[in-house]
């Protein structure tokens, strides 16, 4: 029997999870990791590290903001925050999300 | 002249220091590698190995960090020395930048906003102004509006609540209220008789410009709610208060913090009664309930009827009685809950915290919720007895509990904490986070520790009364150096050394 494969993250779907795991409450790094983690069942297979470029990379584009809090262990920690223009994105990039999925689960005949 | 650290985000430019970033890039990366390792040596692996495991999920940690200078730096940091971020206000500076904004036609907005930003006051107070109108566009007045403003005034988080009513013209403003040069955010939530309960949130860069609230009111519902206690007997005159409303088949959810609660002023008369024209047809509405000491929420869907009963449940809520080995109930013992579960697929994990009454019993109305799946840490601490604590995992459909307690003495204890030189840690804050036993672990999260922690003397002892002879023992010691966790087997003598391992 075949053992599970761990896919590695589709190109471009990193930045839509990290938004969709802020949209509730600011975290920081190290947060939307385990968060990605637990939510997913331990199934995508996101190497930890690759999430700080992304964090960068949407903060300049300003769908996130951050700001240095105080973590629950009582460490200085880096806070990430889900903006008003991330927000729209997050809502653009799950609708596309969803047309894709539901067109591949239609090709792949997983759904009428 | 002292580097200054001060930052000042403008959309896609930043302009700080280049050691400030790469110094930020640094403890960011630390404490994630820092995090993950603790998690995996309380998992269970030895320290060397978990600090290996953690870099190797991590991933190439220079690779990393080049990666996050260039997501920084590629989209055009103003490079500034140390040195030179003093001299930031100085004429020459200004017509430097002056001149690099003539180069840079596309970002000249945010200079000119920058510059501002550079001779603004910060103890310039500015109004929050917004107008409430109903569906046809005219002016809603006396309407409550429940502000929630948030701010981060020298990288620290506060939150306070504001409330006021909108006037004639269905204007509302809430004068000298912020400050332009810290980040803000402000939740606004409008209550207006016969119109549904609306909120807006909106987070502020330092700087931005903030608009004007507008509110279109949609039509509410004339309702009577009759609001029973977890008996069936009517609550009477307890404060009631929307916490979340989400019209059917809607994303969107509107939101009312606790903190305005008692601003919005509805309250149950004599027969648990409240009028509320706040809610439309089919909404999902979740109704806070005070009285004295009870605090629950009552989740609903609005129906037709124009009287419509709602109960606290009978069985939702996390509760239970703690009594000593001799079955006498234990008054004032402090009762930590930590509530996992996954709303709309999504982890989420919440730390509450109570004490118990003089009957020993204790209830939080949050947890335990039937349609919810969730998995619930109680644990119990007295000083004297040996803390407890139990895991329950629930489905959804299911309930749980009751959570009893029956606490054994504890041994009497003065903990010397040590370095691992020898030398005594004191003026160190130190919490109980595992204690065990034959048969069984008993824990308290990381995340609670400050609702129960201790805090050494000069000579680095503490009096812990909270273990039994036998046990193995977790202390987290909380250092300015970060979190530690020290393992001991608990004697039976009245003091003991604890060595912290390392320093």
């Amino acid at each position: 029997m075949a053992a599970e494969r761990k896919p590695a993250l589709l190109q471009g779907s990193l930045d839509m999870l990290i938004l969709q795991a802020l949209k509730k409450e600011p975290k920081h790094g190290y947060a939307i990791a385990r968060h990605l983690k637990e939510v997913s069942r331990d199934f995508l297979n996101v190497e930890e590290g690759s999430l700080y470029p992304a964090l960068y990379r949407l903060e300049q584009r300003g769908w996130i903001t951050s700001y240095w809090g105080t973590s629950d262990s009582n460490r200085r920690a880096k806070y990430y925050e889900l903006s008003p223009l991330g927000r729209g994105q997050l809502k653009a990039e799950a609708e596309a999300w969803r047309r894709m999925s539901t067109a591949i689960d239609r090709v792949m005949g997983f759904q009428a | 002249m002292a580097a200054s650290t001060g930052l000042f985000g403008l959309g896609s430019w930043t302009w700080r220091s280049s050691q400030v970033i790469d110094r930020e890039i640094d403890e960011e990366l630390d404490f994630h590698i820092e995090c993950r390792t603790r998690e995996l040596i309380e998992s269970g692996l030895d320290p060397a190995a978990a600090a290996d495991e953690a870099l190797r999920l991590f991933g190439g940690r220079d690779r990393i960090r080049r990666q996050c200078r260039q997501a920084v730096y590629g989209r055009g940091v103003w490079l500034m020395s140390s040195l030179g971020l003093g001299m930031v206000v100085s004429i020459a500076a200004i017509a430097w930048l002056t001149n690099q904004l003539a180069l840079a036609n596309q970002q000249n907005a945010a200079m000119h906003t920058m510059l501002a930003a550079l001779q603004a006051d910060p103890e310039v107070k500015h109004d929050l102004v917004g107008e409430i109108t109903d569906a046809r566009g005219q002016p809603v007045a006396s309407a409550k509006v429940l502000l929630i403003f948030k701010s981060w005034p020298g990288g620290r988080y506060s939150q306070r609540a504001f409330h006021q009513t909108s006037d004639k013209d269905g204007a509302f403003r809430f004068k000298e209220l912020y400050s332009s040069a810290t980040q803000t955010a402000f939740l606004v939530t409008v209550l207006a008789d016969g119109h549904a309960m609306h909120s807006e949130y909106v987070l502020y860069k330092p700087n931005a410009a903030v608009k004007t609230f507008q509110f279109r009111l949609q039509p509410a519902l004339e309702k009577t709610f009759v609001v029973r206690g977890a008996d069936g007997q009517p609550l009477a005159q307890a404060a009631v208060w929307p916490g979340t409303r989400q019209p059917d088949k809607n994303d969107e959810e509107f939101l009312m913090y606790d903190q305005s609660g008692t601003d919005a002023g509805y309250k149950t008369d004599a027969a648990g009664q409240v009028r509320m024209a706040l809610f439309a047809l089919g909404d999902s509405v979740e109704l806070r309930v005070t009285k004295d000491k009870m605090d629950e929420t009552i989740r609903f869907v609005v129906d037709r009827s124009p009287e419509q009963v709602i109960s606290v449940s009978t069985t939702s809520g996390v509760q239970g009685t703690v009594t000593d080995a001799s079955g006498k109930p234990v008054a004032n013992a402090k009762v930590l809950l930590i509530r996992k579960s996954w709303p709309e697929g999504k982890y989420q994990q919440e730390p509450f915290v109570t004490n118990t009454d003089a009957a020993g019993k204790y209830r939080f109305a949050d947890g335990n919720v039937e349609k919810d799946r969730e998995a619930l840490l109680v644990s119990v601490v007295k000083d004297g007895l040996a803390f407890q604590s139990t895991y329950v995992t629930k489905k959804a459909g299911e309930t749980a509990g009751a959570f009893d307690f029956q606490l054994a003495p504890a041994v009497k204890k003065t903990i010397l904490l040590r370095a691992a030189a020898g030398k005594p840690l004191a003026d160190t804050t130190v919490a109980p986070s595992q204690r065990t036993t034959k048969s069984k672990d008993h824990l308290i999260y990381a995340m609670s520790a400050s609702s129960v922690s201790y805090k050494t003397d000069a000579d680095g002892k503490v009096a812990m009364n909270v273990f039994e002879a036998g046990d193995e023992a977790h202390l987290l010691i909380l250092s300015p150096a970060g979190p530690q966790t020290v393992k001991f087997p608990v004697d039976s003598q009245p003091e003991q050394a604890v060595s912290a391992g390392k320093p």
